[in-house]
């Protein structure tokens, strides 16, 4: 009691007029215990021990919601990331040689220590450095991130099917923009680590202490051997000497914002190290009239309060039926104004202030306010600078910002639909969204919408699971563990050496667009949405039925009998409109020129036929539906085509029935700097190879495929472009030769994008 | 306005996990959380239901419901001046004049409660239901908890049900009637939304979730609905309809649980007896023992508090 007292708690009294909740004493900290440990200077991490060079400048790294300094750290330069490049290069033969089954093993071990006492201190230390509420990262987001790092740790002791003949890259270097969560980054390192690479992780001074506290950790009951992990903390340009390192094999950004893209975007995807470049994005909630109004709107704040962890862009565009609007923007009022704001270090927190380099998203909302749209916003408890309260835009103009743009912070937008199908339109319009939500009670409704969404996620009445079983942590980071695992291994057709030279000579983005491409890309976009969602037995008539004229240039009018009659059955447009511009000019050969389907030498009748015999195959291609069995429901595993996938020839072989087939057997629309499939589908423009990666780049499509050097094109120019794939030309086997062992599954893999629909209830 | 519940969606996983939320990481502490246990202790509704009640410890309990807390304890928190008493006492209808009689012996102004209507499965005649009510108001009782035909929920009668609570509400003259929906034997969230409704519209002063005669009692699922339906009648007509969630709550934690779950739900001026009570029985001695704890730094001995 006298201690209360002397802490300054009101009396009993005036708790029980008011009601108050009041704080709750945290007991001792472990983070700050652990930062008083190394007398808050910290230093680099490398190679199992710390390192501290003489002579740096020190940087601070400050609490989210006071600005207090924590700790601080060095400013790393060229000198330290050769250290640590040297570091994690020495420990690399050692780790790739434990082998996956040991590899995995550590994993674990890490995970377990992560699962013990230790994972608290770490989840304290995010929530003070980054400002997200302890609620979340020391419950669901310390959950979810042990099961990341056991996912990759469990399928690298079973062996993962597919990938016994992959290699490690070697050294990765991943670069961290700001503070992220832990499921985003035990999901980049777990896979990184369990393939058999070595880290090096480039963390900015905010974000360091957690980064920090898990490479110390690392060394922690012989889970990983020193350098393997390494970190190192330095300011905003330093990633640009990292990437020049020669010895780096992959770079990986994780949540970098956009002014330290440059310094990560050059070479190409043919030539150089891997890029793997930030992904996610917004959530949708598309609310429809049978909705469980009051649920939606609870779990709607929620995710408004934390976002998914792994989708840190932030920002919730909810989309409400006509009917149900009314009832749901005050009901979002409402949950928005009991929000509790404050200190994060609280449990009961929901709301933390701004992570630490955020920019404020007042601009948007005054925009938004100047454009005549409603804002309603929670009051701020006082002295919260560092805090944005959550805020409700309704009535906004489809031009605003803060719909064209991810917005950080707890920042809603409601927008009336007054259908499904609109809501499915209007989601599908909205730029940079990585998963949605739908609420209806309606079942065949639901499905319907969730089935038609583009985002990689969809979520049947809930709005923020995630799980790694089965591998798809949803499409939230639109990758299933299989591909997670891809990304960081080297497979057998590729040359694993690649040499990080300049293109020559470059193409700049200020030559003339090609109208030809553009029109072909834009008619292979219009045929995308039918020929994607046919049917998967359908596609196979509509390739093979065409293959005659496609090898060879002669006619099939028997063939093309048929083709209209399937078509007249399919009741789809006639091949008409424009979708069909590229194509139709193609046909009559005037406009791009002959196609060139089958080659003068090397694959003649057999590669032909080996190709037609493929598309049969591609097109009846059924991948085991997984449906996993996941916390809250059942999750059910799809794969989607990309859409509009640009392929940039530069090999001097044949056009490969091989490659291209799978993608139009999956559906697919292919624009290929090189003929007529139903409705667009395929779209062959024959040019000068060089520069067609460019300017295929800059008509952004939903894949690239660059194949062979002379049409090579700069990550800077494809940033845009979601999957840039350099391909290897070996996944194609020597003329004549059935492709390498696993090379159909990459091809799968690269000619398709994961869907997860969650169903909730009825799980364990 | 039978509209009003022709459009009710619940969805059971989004409600459970809500409430899973809810009570992981909100609790209170030390003094908060001594302010927090009196005011549950201001909205209990001390119950004794058991068929071997006799005036004895009826008695017993109305001694207690006016001394809830022990005094010194009181003293300690500085509430001894704040007339901290349950919020009523509640009996069966043939033990209502016991504790009527009790109480005014004692000189408090604690209302008495009755259940009735056939409670607690409420499979009994309309007739008598009316009946019973009407001579447990003469007995003296101010608030009637009444039990709703869950047969006519189940059968979809809306209108049945709206007229046989409106005819009970009719009996209860000036007492408050609480409505018990019993929601452990309604089926489904969508069906506790709408008897809930119904209730409200038929005049309840409260709605109350079970009998403790169930299978399944007050749940935080349950809970959550009743009061979004509650909000909702708010929106609709500006009436404060009152929530008192009974039965299998036994602990000072699943107390403070229920008053944040309120007062997320329908904000902080429900937390009030007007507006708020806990049917419990078990639950004060354990939220005295935390109270004494609160105070004296040791859990009570036995003998140290007085029982129920």
């Amino acid at each position: 009691m006298a201690a209360l007292t002397a802490l300054g708690s009101p009396p009993v009294p005036k708790i029980f007029a008011t009601m108050e909740e009041g704080p709750i004493p945290g007991g001792t900290n472990l983070g700050e215990t652990w930062l008083e440990s190394h007398g808050r200077s910290l230093g680099h991490f490398v190679d199992g021990t710390w390192l501290k060079p003489p002579g740096r400048e020190s940087l601070e790294c400050q609490e989210a919601s006071t600005g207090r300094p924590l700790a601080v750290v060095p400013a790393g330069d060229s000198s330290d990331v050769a250290v640590a490049v040297a570091a994690a290069a020495a420990a690399a033969a050692g780790w790739a040689g434990l082998g996956a089954s040991q590899r995995g093993q550590r994993l674990s071990r890490l995970a377990a220590v992560l699962a013990g006492g230790r994972g608290v201190a770490l989840g304290t230390l995010l929530a003070l450095a980054g400002g997200r509420p302890l609620c979340r990262t020391l419950g669901p987001d310390l959950e979810l991130g042990l099961r990341l790092l056991r996912a990759p740790a469990g399928g690298a002791q079973l062996g993962p099917p597919g990938l016994e003949a992959w290699t490690p890259l070697g050294v990765v270097a991943v670069v961290l923009g700001g503070s992220c969560s832990l499921p985003a980054l035990l999901w980049k390192l777990g896979p990184l680590l369990a393939m058999g690479n070595t880290a090096v992780v480039l963390c900015p001074p905010a974000a360091a202490p957690p980064l920090l506290l898990l490479a110390e950790l690392s060394g922690e009951g012989a889970a990983l051997p020193p350098g393997v992990l390494n970190v190192l903390t330095g300011p905003p340009g330093l990633s640009r000497a990292l990437r020049a390192h020669p010895a780096l094999a992959a770079v990986t950004a994780l949540g970098a914002p956009q002014e330290e893209l440059p310094a990560l975007l050059w070479g190409s995807p043919c030539r150089g190290p891997r890029l793997g470049l930030p992904r996610g994005g917004r959530t949708v909630a598309v609310v429809l009239d049978s909705a469980d109004v009051d649920s939606a709107a609870a779990a709607i704040a929620a995710s408004a309060a934390a976002p998914p962890p792994l989708l840190p862009a932030g920002g919730c565009v909810v989309l409400a039926q006509d009917s149900v609007l009314a009832a749901l923007e005050r009901r979002l009022r409402a949950r928005l104004g009991g929000l509790r704001i404050g200190d994060p270090l609280d449990p009961k927190t929901e709301v933390g202030p701004l992570a630490p380099g955020t920019p404020s998203p007042e601009e948007l909302v005054q925009e938004a306010r100047e454009e005549g749209a409603q804002v309603f916003q929670a009051p701020l408890p006082e002295g919260g600078r560092r805090f944005y309260p959550p805020t409700l835009i309704s009535g906004a103009a489809p031009t605003l910002r803060c719909l064209r743009e991810p917005a950080p912070g707890p920042l809603l937008v409601l927008l009336p639909v007054r259908s499904p199908g609109e809501a499915v339109a209007v989601a599908s319009a909205l730029p940079r969204t990585a998963a949605a939500a739908v609420w209806a009670q309606d079942v065949t409704v639901a499905l319907d919408t969730a089935d038609r969404l583009p985002q990689g996620l969809v979520w049947l009445n809930a709005l923020d699971l995630l799980d790694p079983s089965g591998g798809c942590t949803g499409g939230a980071a639109d990758t299933d563990l299989d591909e997670a695992l891809r990304e960081f291994g080297c497979p057998p057709w590729e040359q694993p050496p690649k040499v990080d030279e300049p293109l020559s000579p470059p193409v700049t983005t200020d030559d003339p667009a090609d109208p030809e491409l553009a029109q072909a890309v834009a008619a292979a976009r219009g045929a995308a949405p039918r020929w994607g969602r046919l049917p998967r037995g359908r596609r196979e008539p509509g390739c093979c039925g065409r293959r005659r004229r496609l090898w060879g240039g002669d006619t099939d009018p028997g063939g093309q009998r048929r083709q209209r009659r399937e078509r007249r059955q399919r009741r789809e447009p006639a091949e008409g409109a424009a979708a069909l511009g590229g194509a139709r000019g193609a046909r009559g050969g005037a406009v791009q020129g002959p196609c060139r389907w089958a080659g003068p030498a090397g694959e003649g009748g057999a590669g032909q036929k080996a190709g037609v015999r493929r598309v049969g195959v591609a097109s009846e291609w059924a991948w085991p539906v997984p449906l996993q069995e996941v916390p809250g429901g059942r999750a059910l595993v799809t794969r989607r085509p990309l859409g509009v996938l640009g392929v940039a020839w530069g090999w001097h072989r044949p056009l490969a029935p091989r490659l291209l087939l799978p993608a139009l057997a999956l559906g697919n629309c292919v624009a290929l700097v090189a003929a007529g499939l139903p409705g667009g589908a395929l779209t062959v423009l024959s040019g000068d190879s060089r520069g067609s990666g460019y300017h295929l780049a800059r008509q952004q499509p939903d894949g690239l495929w660059i194949c062979g050097g002379p049409a090579d094109c700069d990550w800077a120019s494809a940033v845009s472009v979601p999957r840039v794939w350099g391909v290897p030309v070996g996944i194609l086997g020597g003329p004549g030769q059935e492709p390498p062992p696993g090379a159909e599954r990459e091809l799968e893999l690269r000619c398709t994008r994961p869907h997860c629909l969650w169903l909730t209830g009825g799980g364990p | 306005e039978l509209g009003w519940i022709s459009k009710v969606h619940v969805n059971r996983p989004a409600v459970v996990r809500h409430a899973e939320q809810i009570q992981k990481w909100k609790t209170v502490k030390g003094n908060w959380q001594a302010a927090w246990l009196l005011k549950a202790v201001t909205c209990i509704d001390l119950t004794t239901l058991s068929g071997d009640d006799t005036p004895s410890n009826v008695q017993r309990l109305c001694f207690k419901a006016k001394h809830p807390i022990r005094e010194d304890l009181l003293k300690a928190l500085d509430m001894h001046d704040k007339g901290i008493t349950v919020g009523a006492v509640c009996v069966y209808p043939a033990r209502v004049s016991d504790a009527v009689n009790t109480l005014k012996a004692a000189g408090c102004d604690i209302p008495v409660a009755s259940v009735a209507a056939g409670f607690p499965s409420g499979q009994t005649p309309l007739e008598t239901k009316l009946a019973e009510i009407r001579l447990a108001v003469e007995y003296g009782a101010r608030e009637i908890d009444i039990v709703i035909s869950r047969s006519l929920v189940l059968t979809g009668q809306w209108e049945g049900l709206y007229e046989e609570i409106r005819l009970c509400r009719a009996a209860c003259g000036e007492a408050h009637m609480k409505t018990i929906l019993a929601t452990g034997e309604l089926g489904s969230l969508a069906n506790v939304y709408k008897a809930s409704m119904i209730a409200m519209m038929a005049g309840s002063d409260f709605i109350k979730t079970s009998t403790g005669k169930e299978v399944e009692n007050a749940t935080f699922p349950v809970g959550i609905v009743m009061m979004r339906a509650i909000k909702e009648y708010y929106w609709q007509t500006g009436y404060k309809v009152g929530f008192k969630p009974a039965g299998g709550i036994r602990t000072a934690k699943e107390a403070i649980t229920w008053l944040m779950l309120v007062k997320e739900e329908l904000g902080v001026e429900w937390l009030t007896p007007e507006l708020f009570r806990l049917g419990a029985s078990s639950l004060l001695g354990d939220i005295e023992q935390q109270i004494f704890y609160h105070v004296n730094g040791t859990y009570a001995l036995q003998h140290e508090l007085a029982m129920a």
